[in-house]
This record gives structure tokens, C-alpha cells and sequence, in this order.
């Protein structure tokens, strides 16, 4: 296959904050003694032991804390280098549009609900002077509202959503033990919806993202696993007649892999009648609802030993082609580089794959069609 | 198409009409305490409640009201030369009942009820060893009393009440027993469905039935990962594991994440492995067809199931009966490629199995240290690009 | 064919040290006496090794570890690939291999064979 040559966008850079001291700057002083110090915390980028997700991110066994070991900076944490992003992703791949999603955002989701309120709004503000500040004009960004107290979160969407450079708001974890779809979260939906922003989800490390079966037993299981969430926050938005509700919101998840799209939406669709008895609202098939509102990141993408078989499973559902968008995870360990996923995918999807449909969910303009990276990224990563 | 007269039914469900039915199988003191006579509320409860119900009914239409109870129904279905292995499907709420003793009587009355009146009343029946998972010490106990018994020919594990995944140390004398005795293991997609179990899915309970059947093989999925890092299978290598009602199309992205994920963390983690997760599921796991996804355009199925490694080896036709999500055999034959047919209806149970008087085919041989070293079937290319 | 490529002195012990070496790169680790030669670039993504860790391969029986020294391993900085520096075998992926050079030192000059057999 020749190598994809067209624009590339991507729908999941975790930046990051070079040290602590840059966003508590923006916490009110109350908050800010609240935080203490820097402990052990600093390792896994949280900006204290009492800002952590009170469980075992087995997850974290991955060594180099989780990330590509060339994108630890002389000073800051991976993801917290502009100079590094540029080198390593932006420039190198000549990229359309990124959006920073944060490492991974889940500071929110500490036990006291009203402190993770008060970060949430900290990081914003950082991340408006930090990162948007008209620096590069391909970066966006997303709100990562607290989903601990809906209504807040819904309020700092409204003030942050306002900003052209927000494109999405960002849910990483579950706060209060539900799938997404549940009611209890609908505010964040109104608000995301009323302000024309995408809703992406990625997987979460709180204390509430637990998993079937129990705690795990190893890393393996946990980083496999966040495909799970995938499947029940898809399964909940429409059972809980999401899409009903907000007919424009289109939802991306990220990070939890693909391949197992068609075994999730042929359960779906199966148990259409148990459905319309339980949930009458659920108007249409659920694999209708998928095609038209979730959008599945490609990352990690599936590594079948011939690639042929993974696209031969991917296009086993009709229209999976519309739903794919490239994201890179850029630093973590396990992101993807964009020619291997264009590489990848089956013949005829790369430029929607890899930019148009992540155009689509964000509300940009395209690149025309045909258009080419002004270069190709040298063979070799590490080259110059 | 016809099937053949020797087709076997890898796994139907026979249950209890009441826990009276197994008094006859406890002690003295226990058959009075669950019997209550005379009590208004009537026996004794000795089962988890399910957390869903299924509004359209569990069972088939045509076998509502107690149809797992009746022997008669079930060998029915068979041919002369066929045969069904009865597993439990209500009865496997009993496994993890919070109670422990409760738990543990239930578990031996069960196993000498199966024998006495179903595997004594024709000889086309075989059964599961039930054991519950909360006790295993117990439960190997349990194998090495009832399990040389020929018509015994899996241990079906018992539901997860501990809330471990099922590669824990804690069950290893299960997995012990079972390979002492040869059985090979069945494990049900309800293993995590009970009110008394770790939670059946990831990141909160659903609210609704519909989106357990949806997503309930997440708990196998996880018991599969979990017996595969723990090394289960390299303490135990010749256990292999029947998976039933949890569908099949899930399986090809679960193993590439698992591999992926290995790929990175095996010399933290699971340094033991001699070969990538895959690979020993490919030796160790079989797919029930109890559950399998139902295309629209069946024909898409086998593009997702190719994926699979040793796909004709993989999957036991399962009929599931009396259970509403249970198929004929006409039902799975037509979206299944017809190469595969006498694998799934017959070949597969068969090398399955510990069948009487069979020798027991050569499943989960083991891999020798020094072959990590040694692995040539032709060196690979070098600096093989693995993108396209 | 051999070409210089470093001296001893260059190469600290267990420090993956990329070279480039007429039209490709190739990765040197000295691991105790031994100075090895392998291909510089993981298959899996292109990524250099630069930065990759070389470490005793682990092993051993459920819930045990054993490290063997005398069969390390190299690790690609991104996925954290592991490649025998023996025969330049990937240990996680049975079908990845990188190629190995036959290194000679004269003194603390450290020669590779371009021309080893792939």
C-alpha cells in the first residue's frame, strides 16, 4: 500500500504541566494550602499524594512512568515540552490540527469533590496561558469538567467551552460510580451539546473506574480492559436515551482500542427487543445511534500478526469507516505512530480515518481534498 | 443440513426444581434446617439472586416452568448415539451464596444429584463437577471425591464470590485437583452476575438486562487474562477452559490487547510466560457456541472469528437449552463456514472432554525453558517492517 | 567488512550507543566483556534505540523471577520491545528480528562486520 501522504489531524495529545507549582499558581490560596506538597505523587503527574485517585493504577507498572522514553524533557514531565512536541509530533508528521488532552485529566476526580471543581477550573486557566496562548495555531484543547458535581461541571463548560480553542469537553473518569449515560451526568451533555462541543471520553484511573470481576491481577488485564468501558459507556448512552435527548452530540472515545466495534454493536443490535420493553425511548437501532453519533479513536490500534485479518474484522459492520479518527496518545508508551495506523487501515479509509472525520467531530474545515504533508516524515523515529 | 447421530451437545443446563430436590443428598441436620418444614415461607434459600432479570423471560418459550428440571425434555432432544453435557444455569447461583456451609452442602448434594438422577438415568448424559469458587479448598476436596466418576467430565467453576479474577493463587488448588483428576474446566459468562459476585462490568453497574446480556462476557474476558498472567496454565499445563454464553466476537480484540499489552510489560510483570498470552489461548481456551453474535448478514461473522487462532479447533457447539438464548443446531450451522462443522458438533466436545476410556489428546503441552531460545521454524526476516 | 565504529572508552556499560555506519544505523551495547552489534532501529514503529535499556533477561516459574545475565536484552525506548542482543531476536514477538554484526575489538578498538550473514 502506498504510504498515506494527505493531512493528518489527532484527537489525543496528552500534554502536561512542566511542574507543579504552574498550575497551583492558579488555585485560590485556600485550595492551594489544601494541596500540600509535591510527594511521590510527582512520579505519576499529580500534583500531590492528596490530589491521587485513591487506587492501584496497576496499569502504572509500564516502565519509564508509562511513557516514550525519548519524550522525558532535561526538565518537566513527558508532554510538558513544546519544543519535544514539535520535534517529535507536530513538525515530524507535518501535522493539520492536534488537541491536548491532558495526562490524562484525571486530577479531577479526587475524593473531595469541591477541591476536584477547583482544579478543574485551575488547569483551564492554565492551560488557556500555557497552551493557547497563540502559540501554534494547529493546538486545541479540551474542558475537563468535574463529573463529582454535574452541575458545576456543566458551569465550567459553559465558561471555558467558550473559548475557540476548546473543541471537546473531556470526561476521564467516573466520579460517581455510573456509566455515562446515566442521568445523574446529563448536565454535562446539556451544556456540551448547548455549546457545540464534541464529548470525548477517555479511560479514567479514579477510584470509581472499576472493572468486571474485581481488581485485577495484572496490568495486562487493566490496560485490556479499558475496552470495557468503552463498550458500556456506548451501551448506556443509548439505553439511556442520550442521543434522544441531544440529537447533536456526537461522542468520541479514545484510547480503548477497536477491534472489538463489530462483537459490541451485533450485541446491541440483538437485544433491540429486551430494549424497547426496558427503555421505550430508544427509538432506533443502536448500531444506527453508533454510525451516527460515537466516533472510536484509533489508538491503541490492534497489531494482527497479518494485516489483512484486522481489516478484514474492522470492516465487518458496514460504515465503520465514518467512525474511526486517528489519535496518537503521543507521549504514553503505547501510542501509535500515524504511518503505521494509516498503514494499517483498509485501502480507500486513510484520509478519512486520519483527518476527516476528526475534522467532522471537532467542527473544523478539512484540508481540500488531495491535499498532500507539505514533507514526509523521515523512515526513521529519532531522525532528523 | 443433517447432523450426525454421534452430535454432542457440549453444554445444556439442568437445574433443581426446588432445594428440596437435593435433601436427599445432605446430612441429617442440614436436610431439616434447609427443609423448614412447616415453615410459611418454605425452604430455605440457597441461592444469589441474579441482578437482572430478563423481562422477555431466561427460558425459551416453550420451556417455561421448571423444563431444566425435566430429564424427560432434555433427552429428548438427543439422538442414539449422541451425547450432552449438562451443566448448571440456576444452580450456579448456589455456587457463591454468601453463606459458606450453605455453599459447600449445596455444592456435594448437587454433584451426587447429578449422578443419582440424571447421569444414572441415561447413559447419553455426562456432568460438570460443580464446585464453588469462595471455598477452594473445599472445592478441591470436592473434585478428588466425585471426580473419577467417568461420567464427570469437566469441574464447572463456580461463580465468582471472592471478587478475584480467576488466575488468583487463592483457586490454585482447584486448578490442581482438576489436573490431577484430568478434567478439563468449564467456566459460565454468569460467573460475575449475582447480587454476591464482583460487578459484571467495568465502570459501574448497568441499569437495565438488556445491557448485561450485552456486555457480560467482560468478566470472562478478565478471568482469561487473569488465568493466562498468573501462569495457571504454565503450573498446570495440561487444564484447558470451555467458555460458555459469552459469545465469541470479542475474542480476536481482546488477544491482540492482551499481546499488545504483554509485549510492553512481560519482563515486569509476567516474566513466566513462555510465548505470548495468545498463543496459550490457543492451546488452553474453547469457545462455546452458546451466545455466539448473530450478524445481520451471517456471512460477516467469519470475518471476525478467522481472527481467532486455531479457529477450527476453537468452538463446542453448546445448545444452552431450555434457555431462550439457545440455538438449534441448524441456527449456528448457518453462519458458521461449513469446514468447520464437524469440528464444532462433534470433533472439538470430543477432544474436550475427558470422555470415558478415551486417551485424552495431548491439549496444553507444555513449553520447555530453553525453547524461548531454540524457537526456529525459520528465523524470521530480519528488521521486518511491521507496518503494512 | 569491518569498520570502526567506537572505542571502548565510548561505550559505558549497558548505554545503547547508536552509529551510523555507511547507509544504516546500528546500535553498540557493551555488556561486560562483550561489545554487541545489532541493527539500530526496532521494527515495530522505526523507532531508534537510543535510550532503550539493556538489562539481564528476565524469566522463571510463576510468581518467581530469575534474571539471566547471560542472555541480555535490549529495549526499545517506545513499546518497550525486547531484542536478545545474542542473535537480535525479538523475546515478545516471534516474528521480529533485528540483525546482528559480529564485533571485534583490537585493544579498545571496537570493529563491526557489515558483511556478518543476516
Amino acid at each position: 500500500m502506498a504510504r498515506y501522504d494527505g493531512p493528518i489531524a489527532d484527537g489525543d495529545i496528552h500534554h502536561h504541566w512542566q511542574s507543579d507549582a504552574d498550575v497551583l499558581a492558579y488555585l485560590p490560596e485556600f485550595w492551594r494550602d489544601y494541596a500540600g506538597s509535591s510527594s511521590g505523587a510527582a512520579t505519576l503527574g499529580y500534583l500531590s499524594s492528596r490530589m491521587l485517585p485513591r487506587r492501584s493504577v496497576v496499569g502504572g507498572n509500564i516502565p519509564h512512568g508509562s511513557a516514550r522514553r525519548d519524550s522525558y524533557p532535561a526538565q518537566g514531565r513527558p508532554g510538558s515540552s513544546y519544543e519535544l512536541l514539535r520535534e517529535q509530533v507536530l513538525d515530524r508528521y507535518d501535522y493539520f490540527r492536534g488537541v491536548l488532552t491532558y495526562n490524562v485529566g484525571a486530577n479531577v476526580y479526587v475524593e473531595n469533590p469541591y477541591f476536584g471543581v477547583a482544579l478543574s477550573r485551575a488547569m483551564h486557566d492554565w492551560n488557556a496561558d500555557h497552551w493557547l496562548d497563540g502559540r501554534d495555531d494547529r493546538l486545541f484543547s479540551v474542558v475537563i469538567p468535574s463529573t463529582a458535581i454535574p452541575e458545576e461541571g456543566a458551569a465550567e463548560i459553559r465558561r471555558v467551552g467558550a473559548s475557540e480553542r476548546i473543541v471537546a469537553t473531556l470526561l476521564t473518569g467516573n466520579a460517581l460510580g455510573r456509566p455515562f449515560g446515566d442521568p445523574l451526568y446529563h448536565p454535562l451533555y446539556e451544556a456540551t451539546a448547548e455549546m457545540g462541543l464534541g464529548l470525548d471520553i477517555h479511560p479514567g484511573i479514579g477510584a470509581y473506574d472499576t472493572f468486571a470481576a474485581g481488581p485485577h491481577t495484572s496490568g495486562i488485564t487493566h490496560l485490556a480492559a479499558f475496552s470495557h468501558a468503552a463498550m458500556h459507556h456506548i451501551t448506556s448512552l443509548i439505553v439511556n436515551g442520550v442521543f434522544e435527548k441531544y440529537p447533536t452530540l456526537r461522542v468520541h472515545l479514545k484510547e480503548h482500542g477497536t477491534a472489538w466495534l463489530p462483537h459490541l454493536i451485533w450485541k446491541l443490535d440483538e437485544q433491540y427487543d429486551l430494549l424497547r420493553i426496558e427503555s421505550p425511548w430508544v427509538r432506533r437501532w443502536p448500531s444506527e445511534y453508533i454510525h451516527d453519533h460515537i466516533r472510536i479513536g484509533t489508538q491503541p490500534l490492534e497489531e494482527s500478526d497479518d494485516p489483512q485479518v484486522y481489516r478484514r474484522l474492522i470492516s465487518a459492520v458496514d460504515g465503520v469507516e465514518d467512525m474511526l479518527v486517528f489519535t496518537s496518545d503521543y507521549p504514553h508508551t503505547s501510542s501509535d505512530s500515524p504511518t503505521y495506523v494509516a498503514g494499517r487501515l483498509p485501502a480507500g479509509w486513510q484520509r478519512k480515518v486520519m483527518c476527516d472525520n476528526v475534522c467532522e467531530h471537532y467542527g473544523w474545515e478539512p484540508p481540500p481534498a488531495g491535499a498532500k504533508r507539505s514533507r514526509l516524515e523521515p523512515a526513521v523515529a529519532g531522525d532528523g | 443440513m443433517t447432523f450426525p447421530a454421534d452430535l454432542i451437545d457440549g453444554c445444556a443446563y439442568h437445574d433443581w426444581r426446588s432445594p428440596l430436590d437435593l435433601l436427599p443428598y445432605m446430612s441429617p441436620g442440614w436436610r431439616a434446617t434447609i427443609e423448614r418444614r412447616g415453615d410459611i415461607g418454605g425452604p430455605m434459600n440457597i441461592k444469589s439472586m441474579r441482578r437482572y432479570d430478563d423481562l422477555l423471560g431466561r427460558r425459551r418459550a416453550d420451556a417455561q416452568g421448571g423444563d431444566a428440571s425435566d430429564l424427560d425434555r432434555l433427552v429428548a432432544r438427543l439422538e442414539d448415539g449422541g451425547r450432552m453435557v449438562l451443566g448448571y444455569d440456576e444452580g450456579l447461583l448456589a455456587t457463591a451464596y454468601p453463606l459458606p456451609y450453605v455453599a459447600r452442602q449445596t455444592m456435594r448434594a448437587a454433584n451426587d444429584w447429578t449422578r443419582e438422577e440424571w447421569l444414572a438415568r441415561d447413559e447419553r448424559l455426562y456432568g460438570h463437577v460443580l464446585v464453588s469458587m469462595t471455598l477452594p479448598e473445599d472445592s478441591a476436596a470436592e473434585i478428588r471425591r466425585v471426580g473419577s466418576d467417568e461420567r464427570m467430565v469437566a469441574v464447572e467453576l463456580g461463580m465468582n464470590g471472592l471478587g478475584r479474577a480467576f488466575g488468583h493463587p487463592i483457586y490454585h488448588p482447584v486448578y490442581a485437583a482438576a489436573a490431577e483428576l484430568g478434567l478439563p474446566l468449564v467456566l459460565q459468562a454468569t460467573s460475575d452476575g449475582s447480587g454476591d459476585t464482583a460487578p459484571p462490568t467495568a465502570f459501574g453497574l448497568p441499569a437495565t438486562g438488556a445491557e448485561y446480556e450485552v456486555l457480560c462476557a467482560q468478566g470472562l474476558m478478565n478471568h482469561v487474562a487473569s488465568m493466562i498472567t498468573s501462569g495457571v496454565f504454565d503450573l498446570f499445563p495440561t487444564l484447558r477452559v470451555l467458555l460458555v454464553g459469552g459469545g465469541a466476537a470479542w475474542v480476536p480484540a481482546w488477544l491482540w490487547r492482551v499481546d499488545a499489552s504483554y509485549r510492553t510489560i512481560r519482563r515486569v510483570e509476567v516474566p513466566w510466560l513462555r510465548g505470548s498470552p495468545s498463543e496459550y489461548f490457543a492451546r488452553h481456551f474453547r469457545l462455546a457456541t452458546y451466545g455466539l453474535e448473530s450478524p445481520p448478514q451471517p456471512e460477516r461473522l467469519e470475518a471476525v472469528l478467522d481472527a481467532i487462532p486455531s479457529v477450527t479447533l476453537m468452538f463446542v457447539y453448546a445448545s444452552g437449552y431450555p434457555n431462550r438464548a439457545g440455538e438449534e443446531p441448524e441456527a449456528v450451522a448457518a453462519r458458521l463456514p461449513e469446514a468447520w462443522h464437524d469440528g464444532v458438533f462433534r470433533a472439538n466436545a470430543e477432544a474436550f472432554y475427558r470422555w470415558p476410556g478415551g486417551v485424552r489428546p495431548a491439549h496444553g503441552v507444555p513449553v520447555a525453558t530453553d525453547e524461548i531460545r531454540e524457537r526456529t521454524s525459520a528465523a524470521p526476516p530480519v528488521a521486518t517492517r511491521r507496518e503494512s | 567488512m569491518r569498520h570502526e565504529v567506537a572505542t571502548l572508552e565510548e561505550l559505558p556499560q549497558r548505554v545503547p550507543r547508536v552509529v551510523r555506519v555507511r547507509d544504516r544505523a546500528i546500535v553498540l551495547v557493551r555488556w561486560g566483556e562483550t561489545v554487541y552489534a545489532l541493527h539500530g532501529v526496532c521494527p515495530h514503529m522505526q523507532q531508534s534505540f537510543d535510550g532503550g535499556d539493556v538489562l539481564a533477561r528476565s524469566a522463571g516459574e510463576p510468581g518467581d523471577i530469575v534474571l539471566d545475565g547471560g542472555d541480555p536484552v535490549l529495549t526499545c525506548p517506545w513499546h518497550q520491545y525486547e531484542y536478545r542482543l545474542l542473535d537480535g531476536r525479538c523475546l515478545v514477538d516471534d516474528r521480529l528480528r533485528v540483525r546482528r554484526y559480529d564485533v571485534e575489538i583490537e585493544g579498545t578498538r571496537v570493529f563491526v562486520d557489515l558483511a556478518t550473514p543476516a
